[in-house]
């Protein structure tokens, strides 16, 4: 059985259509890339299986079951959990409770404070200050355990490179073999296609709210990635 | 020793006005949502001990604090759940003053069709009469009772907020609702249980208001006007704020009444506009940019 299944959705924005017919689906322990220029409809695919966005059609299926319908509180408790773009950690709640707050649906698993603090050591001493005070990478690294606290089935990470320097991206992406090997499966939403296709076993390209290309990462030229990612 | 009198006994009455604005703030602070029917809930409240009072006369009325708080938190909690959700995430600004402005009315003539007019209070029986003199200075029991009550519903208050892991969930969902979400926290649930905390202290001060202070069913506007007040004094969103903001009011009502027996609440509104006037950011606030 796949882990997630999402055929036919389509998703809208009032009159404005911002998905057509999406196919996505994502194999357990599977890392999946989904790539696409600004604007190709990644985070409104990530919102809309995290149950953000209520304006859809078409099947989503996760573990055999359909979310489509269900509110994003809900979603949340079965396992599924997005780490969202642009990071969003609650300004007024500290670094520590903001990854407390990760464990508030209460699933059980491998993931809790201490292995956090293990998986990202410098935030460790950190866990009394506010978020403001971090830097981006830092910042990311809260964001991915606070949602590794909920002990996710499947991890949606809306891209965590966004704004952050080369060494800090690379520190980053260190951590997912850690987070694999805990059975999780992951999307990851990026703009650098390398990086995408490196770190991923599938790859779907997204051009205009629609999959232009797809396939096993380290079968897909990077001039097959390119134009789909362009359309040209 | 007149001042240090007005003072303490302001302070005292200021607690209670804290307690006025705290569950106003608290809702404001957690959804975004101004509930105009504040005041209207603060009245039923005095009303409702009244009414408990003279089923059971010989009761102190104090004892009627918890059960009436409880009973107001379902009432909160019900009233979100069923009326107020409706609009809390309505994009239209206007729709939660709408739609609590129309509900105050509606509470307003609904205890004016029960109650009448007639003017009310709650007697506090030989508690409103005692009082402990310090010194030259002899302040009351009864308000002394109120301030320590209000300072403990503040302490209890801001404990939960700030150390449980329920108030943390309040938090996260003031800050951004739909990232809560993404946490498995429910957002109405949470709106329900703020209005539930908020209007059992809008019924904690109402009866202790009721104790000090005649109240018809129309007296629900100038409650909700010394609401406001207190929470603007005290800078929107800090709680400890709403009590330094409540006092502030509470020694200028009592300075106000000492030199000008017939002014009422007029001295509260002086020093309310005084505060805006040169300090618009309020006493806690963070100064706007
Ligand atoms: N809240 C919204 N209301 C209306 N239109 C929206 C909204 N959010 C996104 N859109 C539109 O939907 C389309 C897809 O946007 P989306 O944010 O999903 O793209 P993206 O691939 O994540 O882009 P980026 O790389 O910039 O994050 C865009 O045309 C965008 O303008
Ligand atoms: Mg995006």
């Amino acid at each position: 059985m796949k882990l997630l299944e999402a055929r036919g959705l389509s998703v809208f924005y009032g009159d404005l259509q911002a998905l057509f017919d999406i196919a996505v689906a994502v194999e357990p322990g599977q890392t999946v890339a989904l790539i696409g220029a600004n604007g190709a409809g990644k985070t409104t695919f990530l919102k809309s299986i995290a149950g953000l966005i209520a304006s859809k059609r078409g099947s989503i299926a996760f573990e055999g079951a359909e979310i489509g319908a269900l509110p994003a509180e809900q979603i949340a408790r079965l396992g599924l959990t997005l780490v969202p773009e642009g990071r969003l950690l609650f300004q007024n709640l500290t670094i520590e409770e903001n990854l407390l707050i990760g464990a508030y649906t209460g699933r059980k698993g491998y993931w809790n404070l201490g292995r956090v603090y293990e998986l990202f050591p410098a935030m460790a001493a950190r866990g009394r200050e506010m978020p403001f005070v971090l830097s981006g990478g830092e910042q990311q690294m809260v964001a991915i355990g606070r949602a590794l606290m909920a002990n996710p089935r499947l991890l949606l990470a809306d891209e965590i490179s966004q704004g952050l320097a080369p060494v800090v991206v690379d520190q980053i992406y260190k951590s997912f073999p850690a987070i694999r090997a805990e059975g999780t499966s992951i999307i990851i939403v990026e703009q650098e296609v390398r990086r995408a296709a490196a770190a991923s076993d599938y790859t779907y390209c997204l051009l205009k709210g629609r999959v232009t290309l797809e396939g096993r990462s380290k079968d897909l030229s990077f001039d097959q990635l390119s134009h789909a990612y362009f359309g040209a | 020793m007149v001042w240090l009198d007005l003072l303490i006994n302001g302070i005292c009455l200021g607690g209670l006005y804290g307690v006025l604005g705290v569950g106003l703030a608290l809702v404001i602070g957690v959804m975004r949502f101004v509930n105009i029917s504040h005041g209207e809930f603060i009245v039923m409240a005095s009303f409702l001990g009244v009414y408990v009072s003279a089923l059971l006369p010989g009761l102190n009325p104090l004892w009627l604090l918890v059960p009436v708080a409880v009973v107001f938190f379902f009432v909160g909690y019900g009233v979100q759940a069923v009326l107020f959700n409706r609009v809390v995430t309505a994009p239209d600004f206007l729709a939660p003053i709408l739609l609590t402005f129309g509900f105050s009315i509606v509470l307003q003539n609904v205890m004016f069709e029960s109650f009448g007019t007639d003017v009310r209070a709650l007697t506090a029986g030989g508690l409103a009469r005692q009082s402990i003199a310090i010194g030259s200075v002899s302040i009351g029991v009864l308000p002394l009772i109120t301030l320590a009550l209000a300072i403990l519903f503040f302490v209890v208050l801001q404990l939960v907020i700030a150390r449980t892991g329920f108030g943390r969930a309040i938090r996260a969902t003031a800050d951004n609702r739909d990232v809560a979400r993404l946490m498995g926290i429910k957002p109405t649930r949470i709106f329900n249980i703020t209005m539930g905390f908020a209007l059992a202290l809008a019924a904690v001060a109402g009866l202790l208001l009721a104790m000090r202070a005649t109240f018809t069913p129309f007296s629900g506007l100038s409650n909700l006007l010394v609401a406001f007040e207190v929470i603007v004094i005290g800078g929107f969103g800090s709680f400890w704020g709403a009590l330094l903001g409540g006092f502030l009011l509470g020694v200028a009502q009592l300075v106000g009444l000492y030199f000008d027996p017939d002014a009422g609440i007029f001295y509260v509104h002086l020093a309310f506009f005084a505060v805006v006037l040169f300090r618009p950011q309020g006493l806690m606030g963070i100064k706007l940019p």
